[in-house]
Parts: structure tokens; C-alpha cells; sequence
């Protein structure tokens, strides 16, 4: 048991968890105009309501990225350790840690391909991040 | 993407001044005062500059609870602003102020800031909202402050135009040649590139003499309008708040629009050069609240100082350093001078001795300083133009 923040779901983000606990990454589409993360139960361009939630591939590229030599709740015994930005190959920004590679500044560049894998916190499945082809799991 | 804010008329702002100006009597480590106590300090010594008392403060503006504020300081506001977006709001309590001040809400207005950021004196219990859309989808992620998350965009600048770490360090090098004649400074060494990469990594590419210390302090201002500052006995002559603009961009490090440019500094600053009928070949001096050593590269370029991409090079040749052509953060800045947690407010300080001709980094002959803040990790900006009477 690491100690890793569980996140805290609000009624409006539930679906968004109940689809992580399948694996999975959904998220609120407008069908006007496009993906809506953080999840809202509106689109923030044309406040339409409800929005209908539909799922990412789960694949995408790293937009930008800090190596933490200073652990975060639950991190104690990962330091140093990633936290990247990944641009979802749909378009959508999600933030998460990389796994499967050396923890160096020379292990990655802007652009590379990663894939979501789960994390288990206490039930919940949080995204998280591999390089194309890696099976690290945690 | 929304169209810019940017049109109608702007809060034109040319007959609101500000007539006090002080930080706390100790800034830095102040384990004997608390946050209150720091923010009332500093309030009394800027209401001294111009004559005022408690009593004639009919106007407050902070960031701590306005009802405590008001009792402490010992006046009963008839004008209240507790906006708190982050360490920018003292630009937006500026802002809002000359609003007020313009149509009568009050006549004097006190802004203040009060925080014991390293002591810890008199401070409530921190309270992180994990539910909120950064507490979700960011902070779970090992982010163990905001070295960790505001830092995050950095490589997406950095990949972009091709630079390495070596143009964060600069930014401290070039303020640490102004913290140096800064006797309050909480760094006052000069630091080489070298000395900076080898400082200890906090959170790559960042090292820990590009992030700000953590400090306590105090600092508050005083505006009123120009006509009644003429009635007052003051220490200094007024200092002119020329231009104001603010912009909220959304909590969230990840969620900004573009990772390599930060569209509040953009819209914000945008506003401010509008209002105050000027542009950057106007400025004589600027501070650009540096939480980080990335925030002066993001702001110069979107401030429109120099092209996108071109900061780096612009810093590294001495432009902003003592004896360049835009003197720039020369207390120091928030890395180097003192970071209390919410900057802005000692970023206003120096730009007001500036214009008064008292900071100990006195640059010769400026007219006219542009004062850009930050607040959150790239959530909100606001910007504020002071001219020289």
C-alpha cells in the first residue's frame, strides 16, 4: 500500500472513474465541439446538456514533462519519477507518470508515443502512462 | 477558441494614484509576527506615507478574509475585494480599485498582503481541494507542490524553439546582478549558469536557485484619486496608475490553452498597454512575477518585449540585467528577493520605488513601469502600468 492520493469523484466526474475502473478512458463529447476534459456535464464552448461520453484509444504522445525529485503523497519510494503531460491522440490533455523507461531527462523526448495502462488505488484505476509496446504494469 | 475579451471601451485609469507604498518593517524569515500581523504592519506604514490613518480608509482589498482585515486594520470598508485568483491579485485589487476610486465606491483604498509563507505563524490549516479538477486530474500524480505542476509546461516551450536548461538559469543569473544590490534580498549572491546547474534538482529542468524560496512578509499600497492626493501631505510624490488589465485562464497547469504561451499574460497585458495609451516601447521598466524561472521567458514574449522564442537570447545578452536596455525584476524577483506564496504584491513594491526613485536598484531616469503578475499555476494574470508624475 503506497499511500497514493485516491481521487476524490464528484457526481459530474463519476463516469469518468466508473470507465477507468473498466480500463478504459472516456470522456463528455460535444457534438458541436469536441472533447470536454476536465469532464463537465456541459460543453464550455456552447453550454449544451447533457453531452454523451465516448472512449479515447488510449494512445497518444508527450507534450511536456518534469522529472520530481520531491515526492508527492504516496511517492516516497518512486523519487525521482515522471509527471508528463501526454496529448491524447484524440486531442484531449491528460496528466499522468511514465513508467517502463529509465528515469532520465535523455529517456524521453517531446513527441514520443505512449499508451495508458492502470494504476489500482484502493479499488480506483488511475491513467497511467507507457512507451509503445512496453508492458510495465504497477 | 473564444474570441479575446479585448474590445469596447478600456477601464481607463489617468487620474487614479498611488499615494503609499510599503512592505512589512522585516521581510524574509519573521518567525514573531503572524500573516495578519505582517499585512497590518505593512498597511500602517503605507497609509504614514500619505498622512492617513486607519480612520481614513473607507476601501480594503486582500486576499485574507475582508471582515478580518477590515477589524484588524480598524475601519468599517463601505468598498470590500477579497478576489483571490492567486499571487496576481493585488494586480486585479489595483485594477478594481481605480474602478471603485472613478465612480465614488470609496475614496481611499488600501490593498494589503500578509502571509507567513516559512513560518508558519497565524496561519490556517492548509485545505487542498482534492475534488476540484486539479485535485482529480492532476495532483494525484505525485505533484508535491507547485514545483511540480506550474514547472510542468516547461519542455513544451523548451522543445519548441530548441533551448536547453541552460535558459532557465540565465533568468536567475541576470536577477541574481540585481538581488545583489538589494540588501532586503533573501539571495543577494551573484550566481553564475554553472553555479545555478549544479544547485540541487528540485523538479528537472528545474534547480532549486530557479525556484523561489519560500518567505514571510508583508506589503500594502494606498490609492486614492489625484485630486484628493493633491490635499495630502505626502512623503512621495504619487506614482500614476496608467493602465490595468486582468485575465483568468482556469486552474490548472495542463489545462492552459497552449503549453508554450500563456494567453492570460497575453489578454491581460494586452488590456493594460491599451488602457494606459501605450506600447512596449513606452515601458521603462519591468517586473514579470517569476514563481519559476520559466514565467520571465513566457512573459516577455507574450507581453510582445520580444518575439516568440526570443527571450532566452534576449535575457543571456544582458538586456534585463543592470545596465540593459529593460531593466527587469531588479529586486531580484520572487526567486531571489522574497516569495511569500501570493508575489505579486512585492512585485507592485518595487515597481512603486522605481517610480519614486527609492529602490536600492535604482535604475536612473525610468518613467514608466509595466508590472505583470501570475496567479495559480498559470490560472490567471493581471497587469498593471505605473507612470512617473
Amino acid at each position: 500500500m503506497s499511500g497514493k492520493s485516491v481521487p476524490s469523484a464528484t457526481p459530474e466526474t463519476r463516469q469518468y472513474w466508473e470507465h477507468t475502473a473498466q480500463n478504459e478512458v472516456w470522456m463528455p463529447k460535444c457534438e458541436q465541439h469536441g472533447w470536454v476534459f476536465p469532464p463537465r456535464p456541459h460543453c464550455p464552448t456552447c453550454g449544451t446538456r447533457p453531452l454523451a461520453w465516448q472512449q479515447l484509444s488510449g494512445k497518444g504522445t508527450i507534450a511536456s514533462f518534469i522529472i520530481s525529485h520531491r515526492a508527492g503523497v504516496g511517492y516516497q519510494d518512486e523519487v525521482p519519477y515522471f509527471i508528463i503531460i501526454v496529448d491524447t491522440a484524440e486531442g484531449p490533455r491528460m496528466v499522468g507518470n511514465l513508467y517502463g523507461v529509465p528515469v532520465t531527462p535523455e529517456s524521453v523526448t517531446i513527441g514520443m508515443p505512449v499508451e495508458v495502462f492502470f494504476e489500482d488505488r484502493e479499488g480506483v484505476h488511475v491513467p497511467q502512462w507507457r512507451p509503445v509496446g512496453s508492458t510495465v504494469t504497477l | 477558441m473564444a474570441s479575446s475579451w479585448i474590445d469596447g471601451d478600456p477601464v481607463k485609469s489617468d487620474d487614479i494614484v498611488i499615494v503609499g507604498a510599503s512592505e512589512s518593517e522585516n521581510i524574509g524569515i519573521v518567525p514573531d509576527v503572524s500573516a495578519m500581523g505582517l499585512a497590518i504592519d505593512s498597511a500602517l506604514r503605507a497609509l504614514d506615507d500619505a498622512g492617513l490613518t486607519p480612520q481614513d480608509v473607507d476601501g480594503i482589498a486582500g486576499t485574507m478574509h475582508p471582515a478580518e482585515l477590515a477589524l484588524q486594520l480598524g475601519t468599517r470598508p463601505r468598498y470590500v475585494d477579497g478576489t483571490n485568483v492567486g499571487g496576481c491579485s493585488y494586480m486585479l485589487h489595483v485594477r478594481h480599485a481605480v474602478a471603485a476610486l472613478r465612480t465614488g465606491m470609496a475614496s481611499t483604498v488600501v490593498i494589503m498582503h500578509g502571509e507567513s509563507g516559512r513560518s508558519r505563524v497565524g496561519v490556517p490549516m492548509m485545505s487542498m481541494d482534492m475534488t476540484a479538477a486539479p485535485g482529480q486530474f492532476e495532483r494525484i500524480y505525485g505533484v508535491a507542490g507547485t514545483f511540480s505542476m506550474f514547472t510542468l509546461p516547461v519542455m513544451a516551450y523548451l522543445n519548441k524553439y530548441g533551448l536547453d536548461e541552460s535558459a532557465l538559469a540565465e533568468v536567475s543569473v541576470a536577477q541574481s546582478k540585481w538581488a545583489a544590490q538589494q540588501p532586503r534580498a533573501l539571495r543577494q549572491k551573484i550566481v553564475t549558469v554553472d553555479d545555478v546547474l549544479n544547485s540541487s534538482m528540485i523538479a528537472w529542468p528545474f534547480r532549486v536557485l530557479e525556484c523561489c524560496p519560500l518567505t514571510d512578509g508583508g506589503g500594502s499600497l494606498v490609492l486614492t484619486t489625484a485630486a484628493r492626493a493633491a490635499d495630502m501631505d505626502l512623503k512621495f510624490a504619487p506614482v500614476l496608475v496608467a493602465g490595468t488589465g486582468e485575465l483568468v485562464e482556469g486552474a490548472g497547469s495542463s489545462f492552459m490553452e497552449d503549453l508554450t504561451s500563456f494567453r492570460a499574460f497575453r489578454e491581460s497585458s494586452a488590456e493594460a498597454f491599451r488602457s494606459a495609451e501605450m506600447t512596449v516601447d513606452d515601458i521603462d521598466h519591468l517586473m514579470i512575477y517569476d514563481a519559476y524561472a520559466h514565467l520571465p521567458l513566457y512573459g516577455l514574449e507574450d507581453l510582445g518585449f520580444v518575439g516568440k522564442g526570443e527571450a532566452a537570447e534576449f535575457i543571456k545578452s544582458g538586456a534585463t540585467s543592470p545596465g540593459g536596455s529593460l531593466p527587469m525584476n531588479t529586486n531580484g524577483g520572487g526567486i531571489m528577493y522574497t516569495h511569500t506564496g501570493m508575489y505579486g504584491m512585492f512585485a507592485l513594491q518595487e515597481a512603486v520605488r522605481q517610480m519614486r526613485g527609492t529602490s536600492p536598484a535604482q535604475v536612473d531616469g525610468v518613467q514608466t513601469s509595466f508590472v505583470q503578475g501570475v496567479g495559480g499555476m498559470f490560472a490567471a494574470a493581471g497587469s498593471v502600468i505605473l507612470r512617473k508624475q
